[in-house]
């Protein structure tokens, strides 16, 4: 089965073209990044003109780079939530309404049931069962994974995503939108000067919490401030390593007691934050340690993308499922709400 | 034989209309924020209550705005999908206009009313435009072009007239604007599919298409009013 896969949700524009025998054969990204960065963080209504002009000519492009003439596809998988509605809108309508002139099945993929199975688009993919880690602007979640759709949340945050206290850590930095890269960044001239909270580690339970290392952030900011409200370049290194070090080290101890938990001996980590360089391998050093082996997508999937919904479309698919032609977009969609596959 | 579909989603109505050869069915439904889940049935619906495929139609018609940002971009995804997936060049019509000939023949307007479609184009301004009606079966004389203005800009415009406002945005306009324009206006109007799917035939023969790939709304409104953040330091 060929599926064609459209992400739209959020700031990124992803299409692809998946084959259940020949794999991932196109796939085409398109960040709005550089469009939001004006403005500290992702305005919506920008979001969804620019995926309106945008998606359309990638379909083109993809299916002319997988070889496809529009009678190879055999599905078309579309993200139906969760994200911004106007943004989802946009490769609901697209995906559904192509579907439906190509006369074959649609399907509307969850956004994170798509970065939890990227690493399956890898060489050496996970089995089931396995401990998953999404982290992500709009999620941090850990979750027991049986199968495709068999999900247990474990634990998430109670407040802020991972992803989304880097935004605001960066925002007092003075730093661009998105804020993970660039206090990554800055923290690489960092050195260890300061030490941050890490926070809800020293009680039972595997939910996080990151708003009080935000004002704990802006606390240590105000303390060595300078005339312009900024400490020097080096102190705002020095912060940006210890809150990189405090928000990793968190989802470290996580992990490990999350394995522990479960017994599980596969650990996969999805979403635009496992890109972070620091988390990869400390995660990698911890888990061996363990006997316990990490997976992770590509850099290029970490970050939100078609492939993934191409690739959790077309199991869906053939397991079956599929959309009605009414769409109903879903800004909030519990992935544990998700129908199990059978096998 | 001309076959159009036509799609409307610029306003809270939602209205899907196929032409065949002057014979124009439409369905039509006033459905605020449930166009997504409307849209796509009314189209099956209808092509399947005609007896045709979507490959038979010769071209699809949509409104592209002025309207609700979400609902124009609602309208030109579905036509996006449908026309690049059938291989089918596109219409777009400005939703004013539109609305100017749904008025004609719903209202019943003589040739030679100006009317005056209106839209809330919220922030306390709204789209319009000015066209003339002429013989029932053309398209109307645009006299002033689609744009945005606060309601006092637009009523400077004119003289004490007797122009014909229909559409969602008279009630952005306060009574002293309304009596400027000297008769009643009708706020509960909204764009019909059924105007744009007897309009296109005319449109398609003179060549007024486009691909499915250059299918865009037009906003009108397109000034970025986001406040942009400021940095401390330059980097």
């Amino acid at each position: 089965m060929r599926v064609l896969g459209i992400e739209s949700s959020c700031d990124e524009t992803g299409v692809a073209v998946y084959d259940s025998d020949a794999g991932l054969i196109a796939h085409h990204l398109y960040s709005q990044v550089k469009l939001h960065a004006d403005y500290g963080g992702v305005v919506p209504e920008l979001a969804s003109r620019d995926h309106i002009r945008k998606t359309l000519p990638m379909i083109q492009r993809v299916l002319r780079d997988s070889g496809s003439e529009p009678a190879d596809i055999d599905g078309v998988a579309f993200t139906l939530g969760p994200g911004l509605v106007g943004a989802l809108m946009v490769g609901s309508c697209i995906g559904r309404s192509l579907a439906y002139a190509w006369g074959v099945p649609a399907v509307g993929v969850h956004h994170m049931e798509g970065h939890l199975l990227a690493p399956m688009l890898e060489e050496n993919p996970p089995s089931f069962p396995f401990v998953a880690l999404l982290v992500s602007g709009g999620h941090t979640q850990l979750m027991r994974v049986d199968g495709i759709g068999q999900y247990e949340l474990l634990g998430e945050s109670l407040d802020d995503a991972a992803g989304e206290a880097f935004d605001k850590a960066a925002k007092m930095l003075d730093l661009d939108y998105p804020g993970g890269p660039q206090i990554a960044k800055l923290a690489s001239r960092g050195t260890e000067r300061f030490k941050f909270p890490r926070p809800m580690t020293d009680r039972p339970g595997l939910d996080f919490s990151f708003s009080g290392l935000k004002t704990y952030t802006l606390n240590t900011i105000a303390e060595h401030a300078g005339p312009d409200g900024l400490p020097d370049d080096q102190t705002m290194a020095d912060i940006a390593y210890a809150f990189q070090d405090a928000v990793v080290d968190t989802l470290l101890i996580k992990c490990r007691r999350a394995v522990e938990q479960t017994g599980l001996k596969a650990l996969i980590m999805a979403g635009g934050v496992s890109a972070n360089q620091s988390l990869r391998e400390k995660l990698q050093k911890v888990m061996a340690k363990k006997g316990v082996q990490v997976y992770y997508p590509r850099p290029e999937f970490c970050v939100d993308n078609g492939a993934m919904i191409a690739f959790a479309g077309c199991q869906r698919l053939l397991a079956g499922q599929t959309e009605d032609l009414g769409i109903s977009v879903k800004a909030r969609w519990p992935l544990t709400s998700l129908p199990a596959l059978a096998g | 034989m001309t076959k159009i579909l036509a799609l409307d989603t610029s306003t809270d109505a939602c209205s899907v209309a196929i032409n065949v050869d002057g014979e124009i069915h439409e369905d039509f439904v006033v459905a605020p924020q449930d166009h997504t889940r409307r849209l796509l049935p009314m189209v099956d619906h209808l092509l399947s209550k005609s007896s045709l495929a979507l490959r038979d139609v010769d071209a699809i018609a949509f409104t592209h705005g002025p309207g609700s940002f979400t609902g124009l971009r609602i309208c030109v995804g579905i036509v996006q999908g449908l026309a690049f997936g059938a291989n089918l060049p596109v219409i777009g019509v400005s939703t004013l206009e539109i609305m100017a000939m749904s008025a004609q023949r719903l209202l019943g307007l003589a040739a030679g009313t100006p009317i005056l479609p209106v839209l809330d184009a919220r922030m306390g301004e709204v789209y319009w435009a000015l066209y003339r009606l002429v013989a029932s079966e053309s398209r109307p004389d645009c006299l002033l072009v689609d744009q945005v203005s606060p309601p006092e800009d637009l009523v400077s415009q004119f003289e004490q007239s007797n122009l014909y406002l229909v559409g969602g945005g008279c009630p952005v306009l306060d009574q002293d604007q309304m009596k400027h324009f000297g008769v009643s206006c009708q706020a509960q109007f909204y764009p019909h599919a059924y105007d744009l799917a007897r309009l296109a035939p005319e449109l398609l023969a003179s060549g007024h298409t486009q691909s499915a790939l250059d299918a865009n709304p037009v906003y009108i409104r397109n000034e970025v009013s986001w406040e942009k953040r400021r940095r401390i330091r330059s980097q």
